[in-house]
């Protein structure tokens, strides 16, 4: 193959590179763009509709005749039971086990594996999870010493006894800042387990920490 | 216009995780490939293959550059010289010759048919991975998080999978025209070969060096 030849093929390869791309790439921001655009509101248009109200026309009043009180009927007596459906009924054999209710409640725990494994939220149960000990943080000195205040919404999950088994973070302003200092502060706090019927269970638990230069 | 189309077209990759970047190499070189192909299968001539072979024919003969390097120009010139050469066995000697030419039309078709078979895999890779998050997150009740959350997990799932098929469903359809280009020009390569064959074994013949058969 001549020189030229392969030249032009390399010129023609990435003029198409580079102009596939911006097709493909402006392909698909165009169509998330639509997409976007169907749930903007502008504003402009339809934002206020007036009501005309017109006042209701004068009732033009009629006297009428009072009507008739309607003949009462007599109340009607509900129909006396069947008698003896149950005696009827005695004599035949439904071909089913007794049935005792009590077993119920033992199957309770086995079913739903016991209350020990489930994990419930702040809505769900009777009464959320409460800090019993909350030991003041430090405040890291950089943001100190730039005044940056701030806050950390964490994610706790309480065991039964009160202990903190996993802290999420799940907002934070400004970012990374004082996720960490608020990790290791609230996991020395001490809880109070939740309780859903009367039982400790496992709950997550949300904890907003917030740091003020104050 | 320029930069809050870039800084848009960032925000989806950013949204759809560790897929994208494959998926925009993954881009790139196919259109690189597409445009190579496109150049690589430009024929250089109009012509049939039999009045390509009698206009080749009389350059030879006058001593003229070829009219242009595409392939089945050059393929004309390879056979003539070839035929004019004398060889008994033309017939070996062409599928030798031309070998080049068929390697050059058939060059990147397997990648191009590769890349937009796996482009869209990735983007279902990218979908399954999203929705793993999305689960994540419903199991750690990190909602509404900063990073990922439910919002991010669907965002990616819908993100790659978008981003796969555009990048595919373009390049399918151009890789179809190209494929229709080459077929055509297998077969008129084939022909070629044939006419050069017949013409020799008739020349052969009426010369009474070797028995018909070449």
């Amino acid at each position: 193959m001549k020189r030229s030849t392969r030249m032009k093929r390399l010129v023609s390869a990435f003029a198409s590179m580079v102009l596939g791309s911006i097709l493909v790439l402006g392909m698909v921001v165009l169509i998330n763009h639509f997409a976007d655009g169907l749930d903007r509101n502008d504003g402009d248009d339809g934002d206020q509709i007036v009501f005309e109200r017109k006042p209701p026309p004068k009732k033009e009043v009629v006297q009428q005749p009072k009507p008739k009180p309607k003949p009462r009927r007599a109340p009607r007596t509900p129909p006396p039971p069947l008698a003896g459906l149950s005696g009827n009924l005695s004599g035949i054999d439904f071909g089913l086990p007794g049935f005792d209710m009590s077993d119920l409640n033992a199957l309770d725990g086995d079913l739903l594996g016991g209350a020990d494994s489930m994990v419930m939220t702040d809505d769900t149960v009777d009464d959320p999870p409460r800090a019993t000990f909350q030991s003041p943080m430090q405040y890291p000195p950089r943001a100190k010493a730039q005044g940056v205040k701030g806050y950390v919404v964490l994610s706790l999950l309480i065991g039964v006894t009160g202990e903190i088994e996993q802290i999420e973070i799940v907002e934070s302003s400004p970012e990374g800042v004082f996720d960490e200092v608020a990790v290791q502060g609230v996991s020395t706090w001490r809880f109070e387990p939740a309780t859903y019927q009367g039982k400790a269970v496992r709950a997550w638990a949300k904890q907003r920490v917030r740091f003020d230069l104050s | 216009m320029g930069a809050s189309f870039i800084s848009e077209l960032l925000s989806y990759v950013e949204a759809g995780g560790w897929v994208m970047p494959p998926l925009i190499v993954l881009m790139v070189v196919l259109w690189f490939a597409i445009g190579y192909r496109f150049a690589a299968l430009q024929r250089g001539t109009a012509r049939g293959a039999r009045n390509l072979l009698d206009k080749t024919a009389k350059r030879l003969a006058a001593g003229k550059p070829p009219k242009s390097d595409g392939v089945m120009v050059r393929a004309a010139r390879k056979g003539l010289r070839l035929k004019g050469s004398g060889v008994i066995e033309l017939r070996g000697f062409l599928d030798d010759a031309f070998w080049e030419e068929e390697r050059d039309i058939k060059r990147y078709d397997v990648l191009i048919k590769t890349i937009v078979m796996v482009a869209p895999l990735l983007g279902l890779l990218g979908t399954v991975i999203g929705m793993i998050e999305t689960f994540d997150s419903l199991g750690d009740m990190s909602l509404y998080s900063q990073s990922g959350g439910i919002a991010g997990g669907i965002s990616q799932a819908l993100f790659t999978t978008q981003m796969g098929l555009a990048v595919s469903i373009p390049g399918l359809i151009v890789n179809g025209m190209l494929n229709r280009k080459q077929q055509d020009m297998q077969l008129e390569l084939a022909q070629m070969k044939d006419i050069l064959c017949a013409e020799h074994t008739d020349e052969m013949a009426a010369a009474g060096a070797v028995p018909v058969g070449g």
